[in-house]
Order: structure tokens, then sequence, then C-alpha cells
């Protein structure tokens, strides 16, 4: 139903005496096109802002991690085709900041051996993803309780490695970038379990985060962290 | 290397995945569901006795309807059918005569097995949680007890010229309502409802979710609504029907949380065995369960039953929800959507025009509904207080009180005559739109001393350059002994028109704000052929076909 007052209404009353004032106005017609677009609909999208923490033991003690100051940033635009009122399928465009914070230890190698007071490596991450989706519930138009299962790739378009050190008093933040050791690209599976606009997400890490030739371990390649919605309730 | 080859794995996993969900979920969606009604083939060597299962209330509406006291429809479901069904799938929650159902918790493995059992007709799977449509009311505010708006209280009586039924003793006496809500906290103690209380009465009550009689411990929501059907400040009315007797369901949990369309269904089975002539529910069941083209009065479970509760003699008065902002949504929820049901939209006060959160018609299958009109900003007695909340919930209370009086004033009357008749009542009728209905009902349609007529209060007439031009009369003349249905409208100086197509379903409707007599002039090539120009001002309407 388009609802539109005044000035369709205005134009459509030509001639009206001065001062006669169109409170509602209604048109009905095409009120019955198909919809196509809705949240349990054929075509439904929206974004999602998600935060995740990595989780996991490393592949060595040498990138052992601080666990609660590592983690990702994710905003991304979601796509979901309908199948069933059941299953769907979607992919989605998102964007990551995550940084790794190495613990400082003796054992320390990542990305190397070099001691700091803090030091953390940013990866910021445009990334492409692919999921199928189980819905539970007979439900309306309306996104529900789901579980999806999906692939994800993603691009390390910029790391820099970011060390503060207290040198004579005084506290010194030296940041790099253009390293040769982090790898090109990241990809992996993805798990979220969801109501409505609350979800929580996993996912696994298949590639290898530094180039072979630079011969590094790896940091935990599990990161579980929530997501939410910014579509309606 | 082995992580990458996995990795390939999972993917041609997830495409198989793919493929499979494409071509082999084609149908129905299977049982993934918690929650399932199950359906049993019959009925046969059950016993009922109708004089010991109902109130003699309902053995007289059936007995006025000349209804058989023996439908199988009451019968109880059979018992060896539920012990069987406990054995498999644990105790039903839920069990409904009418549907011949219980709801249970089962997986879809279960559910499955369950249908290839003899006595079971069909599994069917549906959600748990559902919202209301009253969750989204609008704000309330809270006041003491000092009436926090005596206009509006007053005027949530007299926009349906209510004090004419109080003026002649009808305050619906003898007529039981029930009132499926959120909770009635503080019921017992609101000086609003001291008259009830004391008089005992409210009937009967059942918290359907925690399966006891007390419904005052949580949620002020049915509060609210009951103190508008017949609650009382100070000896001023906050709704017509003082008199009246209460049956209490609680159905939903909160009004802000999630809730089980399957409470409803049991409520409205209660509320007939306990002899209720009238049911208001302000609830409804939107997208969380439902796609608005399944709004056709015949899809939800809720719709059905209120069919039947129909069929018995109860008249259900729903609000028509509060979609009416919901870009999404927009049209009445369900039962609301039910031909049988009387759906009320809400009104803004003081313009009495929709209110904008109020849904509107028509139905998915292009039925009018909302049917009628009321105030939805009432003043409401709250949990401690008084309060003025809005929304659909409230101007349902108002003609559901409004009904009861009508009903006490023609006790022979069959509940769709009492729905008939306050449609006929109503300020707007024979016209209607899909946002207000007929319009207010009006109880000096009933007791007005001197018979109605209708006077014309406007003329269509040609324009010139191909154009209709409307005017209004002034002052019609009428007989001293003639109620003119005009006066009876004074609230309301607005003029409505519509354009209908050639299917005589409405395809524009306005509502013009009436400053002068040339009130409009609308170009003819709006008006294909087949079309029709319906236009109404203070109870006189007119056609032009083209």
């Amino acid at each position: 139903m388009k609802g539109y007052l005044l000035l369709f209404a205005c134009l459509l009353v030509s001639g009206s005496a001065p001062g006669q004032r169109v409170i509602i106005a209604e048109d009905l017609r095409g009120d019955d096109e198909p919809r196509v677009y809705g949240m349990n609909r054929t075509h439904y999208s929206h974004s999602y802002l998600g935060v995740s923490f990595l989780a996991g033991p490393p592949e060595d003690r040498g990138a052992e991690i601080h666990y609660r100051r590592s983690w990702s940033l994710q905003y991304g635009y979601r796509y979901k085709l309908r199948i069933s009122n059941v299953f769907s399928v979607g992919t989605e465009l998102s964007l990551h900041r995550t940084s790794y914070r190495p613990r400082q230890t003796e054992y320390k190698q990542v990305p190397g051996p070099a001691m700091h007071d803090t030091e953390k490596l940013v990866f910021v991450q445009p990334g492409l993803s692919y999921y199928k989706r189980i819905n539970f519930g007979q439900r309306g138009d309306y996104i529900g309780r789901f579980f999806d299962a999906g692939a994800y790739g993603a691009w390390n378009v910029h790391v820099r490695h970011i060390s503060f050190d207290e040198i004579e008093g005084e506290r010194v933040k030296v940041r790099r970038t253009g390293m040769d050791y982090p790898a090109a690209f990241e990809y992996g599976v993805l798990a979220r379990v969801g109501f409505s606009n609350f979800v929580i997400r996993g996912s696994y890490r298949f590639s290898e985060l530094f180039r072979s030739s630079a011969d590094l371990p790896e940091f935990p390649r599990l990161m579980i962290g929530f997501e939410m919605g910014t579509h309606p309730f | 290397m082995f992580r990458h080859a996995l990795f390939l794995l999972l993917i041609l996993l997830l495409s198989a995945f793919q493929a499979w969900t494409r071509f082999s979920h084609q149908g129905p969606d299977p049982g993934m569901a918690d929650g399932f009604w199950v359906f049993f083939t019959d009925k046969q060597g059950v016993e009922f006795d109708p004089h010991a299962y109902f109130h003699e209330n309902a053995i007289g509406r059936r007995l006025s309807l000349g209804l058989c006291l023996y439908d199988s429809l009451d019968f109880p479901v059979r018992a060896d059918y539920l012990d069987s069904l406990t054995s498999l799938a644990g105790a039903p929650s839920v069990v409904s005569r009418w549907l011949n159902a219980a709801h249970v918790r089962l997986s879809a493995g279960e559910a499955i097995q369950l249908e290839t059992l003899d006595f079971v007709k069909k599994v069917i799977p549906v959600s748990m949680r559902l919202i209301p449509a009253a969750a989204k009311a609008e704000p309330v505010s809270q006041a003491g007890f000092e009436v926090p708006d005596s206009a509006l209280l007053s005027q949530q009586i007299r926009h349906m010229s209510g004090q004419a039924f109080a003026a002649h003793g009808f305050d619906g006496r003898s007529i039981r309502i029930a009132i499926f809500d959120s909770g009635f906290s503080g019921v017992e103690e609101h000086p609003a409802f001291a008259h009830i209380i004391g008089q005992g009465r409210i009937i009967g009550s059942w918290d359907f979710h925690r399966s006891q009689e007390n419904v005052f411990t949580s949620g002020s929501h049915g509060t609210m609504v009951l103190s508008v059907i017949g609650g009382m400040l100070d000896g001023l009315p906050m709704g017509l029907a003082t008199g009246a007797e209460f049956l209490l369901a609680r159905t939903e949990i909160f009004r802000e949380l999630l809730v089980e369309e399957k409470y409803w269904l049991a409520a409205v089975e209660w509320a007939d065995r306990h002899g209720a002539h009238i049911i208001n529910s302000s609830l409804g069941y939107v997208f969380h369960r439902y796609f608005p083209e399944q709004m056709d009065g015949q899809t939800s479970l809720v719709a059905r039953a209120a069919h039947i509760a129909a069929s018995k003699g109860i008249l259900i008065i729903n609000a028509a929800g509060n979609e009416g902002n919901n870009e999404k949504w927009r049209i009445v929820v369900t039962p609301a959507d039910a031909d049988s049901v009387l759906t009320v939209g809400a009104l803004s006060f003081p313009s009495l025009l929709r209110a904008p959160y109020s849904s509107t018609g028509p139905t998915a299958d292009g039925r009018l509904k909302p049917n009628v009109s009321a105030l939805g900003t009432v003043v409401a007695a709250g949990r401690r207080g008084l309060a003025t909340p809005r929304g659909t919930s409230f101007a349902s209370p108002l003609v559901a009180g409004f009904a009861a009086c009508l009903w006490q004033m023609n006790p022979s009357w069959t509940n769709m005559d009492v729905f008939r008749a306050i449609e006929r009542s109503s300020t707007l009728y024979p016209y209607y739109d899909y946002a207000h209905g007929v319009g207010i009902p009006q109880a000096d349609y009933f007791l007005s001393p001197y018979p109605l007529v209708v006077l014309p209060t406007f003329d269509i007439m040609d324009g010139g350059n191909d154009t209709l031009k409307i005017v209004i009369r002034q002052n019609p003349a009428k007989d001293q002994n003639q109620t003119d249905k005009a006066t009876i409208h004074k609230y309301i100086d607005y003029l409505y028109y519509k354009i209908m197509g050639p299917d005589s379903g409405i395809e524009q409707y306005f509502v013009v704000e009436v400053s002068d007599a040339n009130i409009l002039k609308l170009g003819m090539e709006q008006f294909g052929p087949g079309r029709r120009l319906l236009v109404h001002y203070k109870g006189y309407t007119s056609a032009v076909s083209f």
C-alpha cells in the first residue's frame, strides 16, 4: 500500500477550494504485486557488526598470544537467497581488522624473537564468504533461529607490525609495514548459530598466516565471537 | 598440505549440501520446529455430558442458535490417544477439543514416527514463540490516581455516544466477557475495579502459561484493558460495561516477550466452556509466524479457532494490530483477519482519524478490515494509578463494552446480530474504508427517541471542464420528530471519499477536512469505465458510477 499524504492528494484534488486539507490519501493499486524481498522471502540482505577473539592453542610455544587482547572486528554486508523455509544460501562481503598480540616470552618466535613491552600484528582484510543456512521453526517473514556453515577467503591487503618499548624513560612506538612474511591471502571455514539479530560465530583458518619461506609457527587458528545484524528484530 | 585438502573437501561437502537442499526440499518443509500439533483421527467412543461440562450460559448460547448440545467438536480428545502420545512423546502442554489435537515437543524424527501411527491424522510443526501485536503498543504514560486527561476520559465514552447506554440503564449486566491478555496485576487492589471485585463479578481466571488460577501476579496490560471495558473512577465510567461479568485469561507472558499461540487456542475453548458471550482479545500474531499474504482468515490456527467460537455464538472482538507503520506488514494481524471476528482499529485523539500505528485492511483475500474503529488513546487503570496508553489493544475493549451493553439491550440477539448491528450503527455506515472500517459505533443509533433519517448533506455536480464538484449543503431540513443521522456524528467533520475499481475493491480512498462548502473538485480523467466514486459526509453516502 502506498501511503502518500498531501502532495499527491493536492495534485489529484485539482482545483479544490483553498483551505481544503486532505488528511488521509491511500492508493492500493499495485498492492498485490508478489513480494520477493524480505527476511524470509527470496532475497534479503543486511549489514552486520561483529567481534571475535582468538581461541585454541597456537601451533608452537613460539606463537603464544594474549587471548583477551587478540581480537578481530568485522563489518560486513550479507546476502541471503531463500531456497525453502528451512534452507537458504548466501554470500557476504566483509572487512576485518584482526589484531594479534604475541606474548613476550623467552620462546617467542613471531614475528621475531625480539622482545618488546607490547607488540601487535594487525591484519586488515577485505573478504568474501559463502554459506548455507538451516532455519529452525515455522515462521513468517522473520529471520528466526538458524545455523550457518560456510567458507571464507580474505585478502591481507594491509599488514602492520607495531611495537611499544620504554627507552630511556620514553615510550617509543615503532610501526612497520611492507614486511615480507605475511601471506597474501587467508581462507577457512565458518559456522554461526543465531536468533534474529544475535549471532554467535566461529571460524577456523585453514591457510597459513605467514609465508612458508618465513618459517614461523602459526598463531591459533580458531576464532569465536558474536555478531549483531543491523536488520529489524 | 593436509589442511588445504581438508578445506577443499569441506567446500565440496558444502556444494553437495546445496545440491541436496535445492532438489530434495521443494515441497513442505521437514519438521524442524520444537513444537508440534498432533491431530488425531477420531473421537469414537468418548463420553460427553454437556450439562456437566458447560456453564449454563454456554448451553443457552447454543440453544439460542439452534445448535445441538452434542457437537463432536466439544467432545473430549480420546484418553487412550493422549495416553499413547504421552508415553511416546511426553505429556502435551495443550489439548484442544475443537482441533482434536495436542501440542507436544518433539524432535523431527519423532514427529515422522508419530505420523505413521493409526490414530494420528497429521503432525504439523509450529513455532513455539510468537510476538503479540500488543507488543508494539505505543508508550504508556503513568500517572497517579489523578485523572491525567479528563477530556480524554470523557471522550472515550462520548465518541461512541456511550452515555446513552448508561442513561438507559445498560451497563453490560448479565453479559460475560472473557479477556485474553498478558496479566492483570493490580486488579484486586485498584479502586477502578472495586465495584467488580466487591460484587464478585470476576467469575473465573486462568493463567495458561503457569497453569494456575492466579492471573494477578504479573503484567498489567490486561489490567488496562479490563479498565477500559468496565472500570470506574469516582463514579465515572472508563468503559461502558461497568456491570458485566468477567473471565480473565492470561495467554501471553509479557507484552514485550515472545509467547505462544497455543494458549490463545486453549483459552478460547475455556471461555466457551465458562459461558462467555464476548471475547476481547487485544492480541494478534504477525510476521514472526506468518506472512501478510496469509492474513486471509483461514490460514492461522487462531483464525480457525475464532471461526469455531463464532459458530458457537461467541462474539470475538480483536484489536486490528499495531502494524500500521510497519511497511513490511501494515495490514491487520491474525485472528483479526477472520471474517467472524469484529476487528477494531484505533483512532487518534482528538482527531478521531486512524492512528498511524493502527493496522489497515484489506485482508489478503480482499475483505474489509478493520470492521469498526474506536479511540486508541485512553485513560486506563495501570498497576498503580492511572495511565494513558495507546494502541489498538485499547480500542478493542471500548467496543467490547459497547457490545455488552447492546447485547444486554437485545438479549435475544445472536453474536452475529450484535456484530452486524454494531457495524450498522457506525458513523460511516454503509460507507467504509480500510483505515476506519465503517467508523465508530454509536449508541444513539439504538436509543434515539425518534426515527433515524439520513438527509443529504452534500451534492455531487458537474464542475465543468471534465470535473466533478462536491458541495456541502447547509443545514439540511428535517422533521422535528426525526433524528438526523448527521447529528449523531457531531464529532466528525470530515468528508470521506473513495474510488472503487471494476472488481468492486477500493483503489484509492481519502479523507478531507471540511472548512468550506465547495469541498472538492475532481478531474474526470481518473474515473475509467467500471469505476465508482463513493462520497460520505455526516451519515450520508452517495455514489456515482462511470
